[in-house]
């Protein structure tokens, strides 16, 4: 084993600091050899308390020092874990029930399973509200500035059913102003624009 | 000048014609007289659909109005078309999205109900339109479903209800067969009958002549049209109504009274009158809320009538601005010596007039208004009207603009010649475009491509002495050779090309041209051409135009040879080869 102690554990973490806000690869070598510098770490210390005659300050230094690593590279690999853990209920609240494959893909099973779980307690949470209802916390995460928005077609989509039961012809080039929170999702897949709005004369 | 009355045929009189009998409307007329509750509370809680032409009043129409929505929070559908066709097209795919719907700048002047199919009662129509006359039967619709959005003006006459629609009274020679057999010998009876009888007679003479008193008043109500106060400042006025307007409302109404004077929609003095309520406007706001630095400024003051000199040298603005070219003659030798000459004059070294405006020195600049508007320029060059009152706006440090130079860049956006974009995307763009903070992205240098393709036509037509005396009218005929990147082929730019041809035309022709009425064919794509008709004196005064109504008369005749699509009736879409069909119809009409 080379270097310091605690040095992989800390690597981890400059990891996730590197991909602030994403997921990235779940690192597996390096928190099992965390892990194995762990075992050994305590081993040592288990031999040396062993041999120790109580009152001897021999030992006492180098005891204290290993157990100081140990302990941190516990909460280094713990750190480690939950910050993933975090990023991924992020997701959720950004991204809905469904996580785009190319993130899936760096997730373990344990993860996988987090996010189920995580999941089904957020939509039962928000099954419970609003008088049999529901509510989607999801939505309006910050409150919005205003309620509709002006959208331009960029392509023929024809008919789109609004909440309120009518429905909008959505053709190119027309102009529509509609309720915001219904046409995230014609945003997202590019079907439509929201028109500038106006920048403050400082942005520029 | 010609009579059109000899050419009326009745033709273009059917689709009143077909209205005389049916029920005259219950209420009188369909104005809004309250924005508030006329307008806007009757399309709250609806979806709006806004139809609206292809024109820059249009586009500052649609600004103001869409902000307003906007605020208010009301859900609208936004379209544009370029004619009648698409007007209807639009409306058909759309109208079961919606009862309400909104015509900006279009179907004022035709049967909107009628065209659009009869829609069903609960669908409202209202109409924001500056083309006039209006037609009668959008006045008084007997289903109150055409609102319109105006204030009538003390020239539009339009005839009182009990003058066009009247109870046609029974035939008389049908009920004379109904009662020959019951009253047959009866005397008592013969004397009732006769009785009876010379008073349907009687009836039926006065209901003859009041027929004949009647097409003659729709026809005199219909013989001229011409251009009302542009939409946009009812924009402004509505939104004024709700107590939302801002500076930037006001900019656009400024832009689309700016575009009325610079394509002589509107006289001068009117011009000055909307200037004036619009600059009230202007001190209400700036006087209501404390302005912070960097916002809009907008001030009325003299400025130069030089088209995009701002941005431009003024050396090229003079060059290309219509009224200098034409009332100079810079297009020869000796014009160009004149043009330099008043430069000279002025004391304006070429040095500085020649190099970016922003480059100038700005002692100059502070000078030019005053130095165009001295003596030497207004007697000795015969240019009184160089300097007039205008808008010029600025935010913060930022260099100044002026309304002129936007509405250009507008009209410039909305017809460019790019084949790769639709109108209703150049509409939009135009939309986008008119934002104060900005405009000059694209605009502008597209607006001097235009006038530089504008000068070059003028130059051309001297040089080619392109005009012909046929009969009464004055012809001109432009070649084909810029087809594909042509500015003018809508009536949206096209007055400012015609305008200018007329007033070069006279310049360099005769003096009786003055009084011709003038017609200008365009290149419009192989199988047709645009014909444009231009009253005597279009340049130097607005007035109303004789040519929709005999465009009207012509399509009549020749049918599937002529499109009559646009809401601009003195331009109409002629077929290439039916070119001399064209000219003989209408100098049969002129005699």
């Amino acid at each position: 084993m080379s270097g310091m102690y605690g040095e992989i554990a800390l690597e981890l973490i400059k990891e996730l600091d590197r991909h602030k806000g994403k997921l990235p690869p779940f690192q597996e070598n390096e928190l099992r050899q965390a892990l194995d510098e762990m075992q050994i770490l305590f081993e040592q210390n288990q031999r040396d308390v062993s041999m120790n005659i109580p009152g001897n300050p021999e030992f006492l230094a180098a005891l204290h020092l290993r157990h100081a690593a140990l302990e941190r590279n516990k909460q280094c690999i713990l750190a480690y874990l939950y910050t993933r853990l975090k990023v991924i209920t992020d997701l959720r609240w950004d991204h809905g029930p469904v996580i785009p494959a190319e993130v899936r893909a760096n997730m373990t099973e344990q993860e996988v399973q987090f996010f189920a779980n995580y999941n089904k307690t957020l939509a039962n949470y928000m099954g419970s509200l609003g008088e049999n209802h529901g509510l989607d916390l999801t939505q309006d995460l910050k409150p919005p500035k205003t309620l509709m928005v002006e959208i331009r077609v960029l392509q023929d989509y024809g008919e789109f059913e609004l909440e309120d039961g009518t429905s909008v012809l959505l053709k190119k080039d027309s102009v529509h102003f509609l309720p915001m929170s219904q046409c995230e999702a014609l945003v997202q897949q590019k079907i439509v624009e929201v028109v500038q709005k106006q920048k403050s004369l400082h942005q520029k | 000048m010609f009579d059109v009355r000899d050419m009326v045929n009745g033709q273009w009189l059917l689709v009143e014609e077909e209205a005389v009998n049916c029920i005259p409307p219950t209420s009188a007329k369909m104005l809004v007289e309250h924005y508030r509750r006329d307008f806007i509370e009757r399309i709250v809680g609806h979806r709006l659909i806004i139809i609206t032409n292809q024109d820059v009043d249009a586009v500052c129409t649609v600004k103001i109005l869409t902000t307003l929505f906007k605020t208010e929070g009301i859900q609208y559908i936004l379209l544009s078309c370029s004619g009648l066709t698409e007007l209807k097209e639009k409306y058909d795919e759309y109208n079961s999205q919606s009862d309400r719907c909104l015509l900006v700048n279009c179907g004022g002047t035709i049967d909107v109900l009628d065209l659009l199919g009869n829609p069903p009662r609960e669908k409202l129509f209202f109409i924001l339109d500056y083309h006039r006359p209006l037609n009668i039967l959008n006045y008084y619709n007997a289903t109150g479903q055409v609102v319109i959005i105006s204030v009538l003006e003390s020239e539009e006459n339009i005839p009182e209800i009990d003058e066009i629609f009247r109870e046609e009274p029974p035939d008389s020679s049908e009920e004379e067969d109904d009662h020959d057999d019951d009253e047959a010998l009866d005397a008592n009876g013969m004397n009732e009958r006769q009785r009876r009888k010379t008073e349907r007679r009687a009836q039926r003479q006065l209901y003859t002549t009041w027929v004949k008193k009647r097409e003659h008043l729709l026809f005199t109500y219909r013989e001229h049209s011409y251009y009302s106060r542009p939409s946009a400042l009812y924009g402004l006025e509505i939104a004024w109504g709700m107590s939302r307007d801002d500076m930037e409302s006001v900019w656009s109404a400024i832009v689309s009274l700016t575009d009325s004077l610079v394509l002589g929609r509107l006289p001068r003095p009117k011009y000055s009158e909307y200037a004036s309520t619009v600059n009230d406007h202007i001190l209400r706001i700036s006087n209501a809320n404390q302005l912070p630095r960097d916002c809009l400024k907008i001030r009325f003051e003299r400025d130069l009538f030089l088209f995009l000199y701002r941005h431009w040298s003024v050396y090229d603005s003079l060059k290309t601005t219509p009224y200098v070219v034409s009332t100079l003659k810079t297009w020869s030798q000796d014009g160009h010596r004149k043009l330099k000459q008043m430069l000279a004059h002025l004391g304006l070294p070429l040095s500085e007039v020649k190099q970016k405006y922003a480059n100038m020195s700005l002692d100059l600049r502070r000078q030019l208004v005053e130095m165009f508007s001295s003596q030497v320029v207004v007697e000795n060059y015969k240019l009184p009207d160089l300097v007039f009152g205008s808008f010029v706006a600025e935010i913060g440090f930022r260099p100044k603009f002026n309304a002129l130079d936007v509405q250009l860049a507008t009209l410039a956006l909305l017809e460019e010649p790019d084949p790769n974009k639709t109108e209703e995307e150049r509409f939009l763009l135009a939309v986008q475009g008119l934002d104060v903070r900005n405009f000059e992205k694209g605009g502008i240098e597209k607006a001097k491509g235009m006038m530089k393709q504008v000068n070059n036509q003028v130059q051309m037509m001297v040089e080619m002495k392109l005009v012909q005396e046929v009969g009464p009218f004055l012809f001109v005929q432009l070649t084909d050779s810029m087809i594909d990147f042509n500015y003018f082929k809508r009536p949206a730019g096209i007055p400012l090309l015609a305008n200018f041809l007329q007033h070069a035309g006279i310049r360099a022709g005769k003096k009786g041209w003055r009084q011709s009425p003038w017609l200008i064919m365009i290149p419009y794509d192989q199988e047709y051409f645009v014909a444009v008709g231009v009253q005597p004196g279009a340049f130097e005064q607005a007035d109303k135009n004789i040519f929709p109504e005999v465009f009207r008369c012509i399509k009549g005749k020749m049918g599937e040879d002529v499109v009559a699509d646009w809401f601009d009736g003195w331009a109409i879409l002629v077929k290439n080869q039916k070119r001399q069909v064209f000219a003989d119809l209408l100098l049969a009409l002129s005699e």
